[in-house]
């Protein structure tokens, strides 16, 4: 028992209707769904009932589910590392502005609280922050590579400069000129050059 | 029939054991094996199958040719060689579990087949 072309597009069409669209997975649910159907039909059912029951019994909470669940199996080190760059940029966040606050009313922890912040914004934040962008942005120009990875390099070097500032430790000064020498004279100029042929384009 | 929660995490030991039985096999193939070996207990529903399998791919543990069958396009999946060297590392993984897990739940069956 083979079935006939216009009831395979109908499987098919019924896997597009409920938002199957991972094309490999799709040729899985479809060449699954077809061997249900014709052994049912075999036994004498029809194919509408065949269809109905097939799709009830294997997936029970519909066929989108299935697509969700191969999503999550796909992507759960991204997913963790999405919420693991958002927890940990809101939780540095808060502590660096929270030391600022304090640091600016000379009340006590304000160093503490910057300290913890910066650093482990670019500790924890940053690398989590700059392996997304990278991998989300694979076939990014090397020209706008450049301007990323200034503007990081820049933000980080501030950074440190800025801790060890606070606690008074050597080198800050050194930092903090490198840091601004890298945003004055590589990253803005780069942001506006981009800028400026993107309004051009 | 065992539940979904029972069989999560043991679908990719199920699979890449039958794969290394059989050269190769389609999803459906695959499903109606199982249910077969486990006596009808083992029912991949809920799409269980399928993810496990784009999974498995997607980690270079199987690989699958194309081939039309009946108007439309059948997989076939077979085991890649680090597929193979695998396998073991989850079934034995899979068989020290269920041992731990007769130790808490049934210590009187570890116990006797001890």
């Amino acid at each position: 028992m083979t079935l006939a072309e216009n009831e395979i597009d109908r499987i098919r069409f019924e896997l597009e209707r409920s938002g199957v669209t991972i094309s490999t997975l799709k040729d899985d649910l479809l060449d699954h769904l077809c061997c249900v159907i014709e052994s049912r039909m075999v036994t004498g059912d029809s194919f509408d009932h065949s269809l109905l029951k097939a799709i009830r019994d294997f997936a029970p909470g519909g066929l989108a589910d299935i697509e969700k669940e191969t999503l999550f199996l796909l992507n759960y080190k991204l997913i963790l590392m999405k919420k693991m760059t958002f927890l940990s940029g809101s939780i540095f966040a808060i502590l660096t502005s929270s030391g600022f606050f304090l640091k600016a009313l000379h009340w006590s922890l304000g160093d503490t609280f910057l300290t913890i912040g910066i650093v482990g914004f670019l500790l924890l934040f940053v690398p989590f922050a700059l392996y997304q962008y990278i991998r989300s942005h694979e076939t990014m120009m090397t020209a706008e590579r450049v301007r990323f990875l200034l503007g990081v390099g820049s933000a980080i070097f501030i950074g440190i400069g800025f801790v060890l500032k606070i606690n008074h430790l050597a080198g800050a000064n050194l930092a903090i000129v490198m840091g601004g020498i890298s945003l004055s004279f590589g990253f803005i100029p780069a942001l506006f050059f981009g800028l400026y042929k993107k309004a051009l384009g | 029939m065992y539940s979904k929660e029972l069989l999560k995490g043991t679908i990719s030991a199920i699979v890449l054991n039958l794969l290394s039985e059989q050269e190769r096999m389609y999803g459906y193939e695959i499903s109606m094996k199982v249910k077969e070996l486990s006596q009808g207990k083992i029912l991949l529903k809920d799409g269980s199958l399928y993810p496990a399998l784009q999974k498995m791919t997607s980690d270079g543990l199987v690989t699958f040719k194309e081939e039309v069958v009946g108007g439309r396009v059948r997989k076939y999946y077979s085991l890649t060689r680090q597929g193979l060297k695998e396998k073991s590392v989850y079934v034995e993984e899979l068989r020290d579990f269920m041992k731990t897990l007769n130790s808490i739940v049934f210590p009187e069956i570890s116990t006797k087949s001890l």
